[in-house]
């Protein structure tokens, strides 16, 4: 059985006499153990469909599963193996303490003093809590409150945790301390599952298992990140400097690029395949270029996003 | 489980509602408003009627102070779904808990009925020692007191004060345009047809039985009769209706509204769609 299944989901909203097709025939599956990336701009669609794994909205048409339960009819039992946390808000009672509003947390779930008491310590401590578990939460910078709320997402010890964009404005450390905390979770705990949303490419890169690339409402890739990269390599770049002065925009087709800098040219060339440097190279050779230095770039996803959305993410 | 939730959300309610931590909001929410408001009403009494006439100034008052039950609940559950949705940003979260939601709505209204205890107490105490330096007697005996009696009745109302303000919840989980009028206008219309300050048999015809229908004109009555030192059926009889039919009307009106929100994606919406 997978974590996570999701057939043929669609979700419109009726705004006025606008209709919004936030989520298109949207499929895909998580695996058990798995930290799965939904990567897409703003409306895209992404917390839509966390919100209807959560059991917080319905969707339109189609249906899906967590752990094999329905969540449009089986949302009690969904709701005993999840958990959610949305980067930008910090659910809690600003006037009580870090403690006290995970303690609040663990009693909306059930759980047993002492059970409570022994999570709540282990979180505290994971999520490096301790100076601040007495203070207030309003007081808490917004790094500490996000980690609060990630302690809290863990509270209930969920089978799958909705993730909808963790680390939307944080520092660098903060978000980084974020990051290797739910990784080390997934690879501790094998039969856990996340489900993560986000619109910063390197964050999915960087923890994923897998990843769905979302656009308007529908998967337009979906893969590991590295075959996704994989599937872009033909416009994998390279950087080629030479010293002499030359003027071309294809090289046996490939586009290329030539800028001027202090008397060394660089040129930057789209390559079609990897193994297309060793092309270029002969033609400079040839054609008499003395070739100072050669730089090959993998691609990224934002190569990826690129190739399928056709725009680059922050472009639109 | 169910319990643990609601022990907790007393606790919560009561923390965040009282706010102990600031003895100024502490003062101002748990006694010096009822207190007001006690002084207000006895004031109006004062200076409206020609005589002064004891028993019609402790009508008027213990409907007053213990008309304190249904206001505190109502208006603290009228603003509930609003302030966890977009101040505390804790109502998804507690909605997405397993069974969690409606035990935590019931924790919170007792939470408030602790507050109101602590109101209506020093109302009273205070109210009734400013008023007899005017010559008017609170008709109270603290001996000839039906303490069973008005136990009872202090469960069945907050238990159906509960209810009551379950329902402004429902309204309120779709649409939060509502929450600040609601809880004023409900609790303002209770007050009207309760018999608080004046007997309902005042009314004329058709509005009497309009307050016949609510928990709170047979809350109060029982609270008299109680604090009379007798007994009465009919009221009791009255009120284990209408709170039975209150807690059915409320409960199927929230798993409809539980439906409805989470149709439109509204649980934690904070902006208007
Ligand atoms: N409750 C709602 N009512 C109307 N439109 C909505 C609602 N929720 C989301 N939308 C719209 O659906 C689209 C997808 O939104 P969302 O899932 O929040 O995107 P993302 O999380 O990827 O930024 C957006 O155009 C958004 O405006
Ligand atoms: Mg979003």
């Amino acid at each position: 059985m997978n974590a996570i299944d999701v057939e043929k989901v669609s979700r419109v909203f009726k705004r006025n006499d606008n209709v919004i097709k936030a989520l298109d025939n949207v499929t895909l599956s998580i695996e058990k153990g798995e930290i799965f990336g939904l990567l897409g701009a703003n409306g895209a669609g992404k917390t839509t469909l966390i919100k209807i794994l959560t059991t917080l909205l319905l969707p339109s048409e189609g249906n899906a599963y967590v752990y094999g339960y329905n969540v449009i009819k089986e949302s009690n039992d969904v709701r005993r193996i999840i958990n959610l946390v949305s980067g930008g808000e910090t659910p809690g009672y600003g006037i009580l303490t870090v403690r006290e509003n995970l303690w609040f947390f663990s009693q909306i779930y059930g759980l047993s003093n002492s059970l409570a008491r022994e999570r709540i310590d282990e979180l505290i401590k994971d999520m490096e809590l301790e100076e601040y578990e007495n203070v207030r939460m309003h007081k808490l910078s917004t790094g500490y409150k996000q980690r609060l709320n990630i302690a809290r997402g863990f509270i209930n010890d969920p089978k799958v945790l909705f993730l909808d964009e963790p680390t939307l404005g944080l520092d660098v450390l903060n978000a980084k301390h974020i990051r290797r905390y739910i990784k080390e979770w997934v690879k501790n705990n094998k039969d856990k599952s996340i489900l993560l949303t986000t619109h910063y490419m390197s964050e999915a890169d960087e923890i994923c298992d897998k990843i769905a690339i979302i656009f308007k409402g529908k998967i337009i890739a979906y893969d590991t990140p590295k075959r996704l990269k994989e599937s872009v390599s033909n416009v994998t770049s390279a950087v080629v400097e030479v010293n002499s002065t030359l003027m071309l925009d294809n090289i046996y087709g490939m586009p290329a690029k030539v800028e001027y800098n202090n008397g060394i040219t660089r040129i930057r060339i789209l390559l079609d395949e990897q193994s297309s440097i060793a092309r270029v190279v002969s033609y400079l050779d040839s054609h008499g270029y003395n070739i100072l230095s050669i730089k090959l770039y993998e691609p990224t996803l934002e190569d990826v996003y690129i190739k399928y959305v056709g725009l680059n993410m922050n472009d639109q | 489980m169910a319990m643990r939730i609601i022990k907790e959300s007393i606790w919560i309610g009561w923390k965040i509602e009282s706010n102990w931590t600031d003895p100024f909001i502490f003062f101002s929410y748990i006694i010096v408003k009822p207190l007001a408001y006690v002084i207000i009403i006895g004031l109006i009494f004062l200076i409206g009627s020609e005589v002064v006439n004891n028993e019609y100034f402790s009508y008027s008052f213990i409907g007053a102070v213990f008309f304190i039950y249904p206001l505190t609940m109502i208006i603290s559950l009228g603003y509930l779904i609003h302030e966890d949705r977009a101040k505390y940003e804790v109502l998804k979260n507690i909605y997405i808990a397993p069974n969690a939601i409606k035990f935590y709505i019931i924790g919170r209204a007792l939470a408030s009925a602790i507050n109101a205890s602590v109101s209506v107490i020093i109302s009273i105490v205070v109210g009734g020692f400013i008023f007899s330096n005017f010559g008017l007697g609170l008709d109270l005996e603290l001996d000839i007191i039906n303490y069973l009696l008005l136990i009872i009745s202090l469960i069945l109302g907050i238990v159906a004060f509960s209810f009551m303000g379950m329902i402004l919840t429902s309204i309120n989980l779709l649409t939060n345009k509502l929450q600040f009028s609601l809880s004023e206008y409900s609790s303002g219309i209770l007050f009207l047809f309760s018999g608080v300050v004046f007997p309902p048999t005042m009314l004329p015809e058709p509005l009497y039985l309009f307050s016949y229908s609510f928990p709170t004109t047979h809350f109060l009555e029982l609270v008299r009769v109680s604090l009379n030192g007798s007994f009465a059926l009919s009221p009791l009889i009255n009120m284990i209706i209408t709170t039975s039919i209150t807690i059915v009307i409320s409960i199927m009106l929230f798993n409809h509204a539980d439906n409805r929100a989470r149709e439109l994606g509204i649980i934690d919406r904070k902006a208007e769609y």
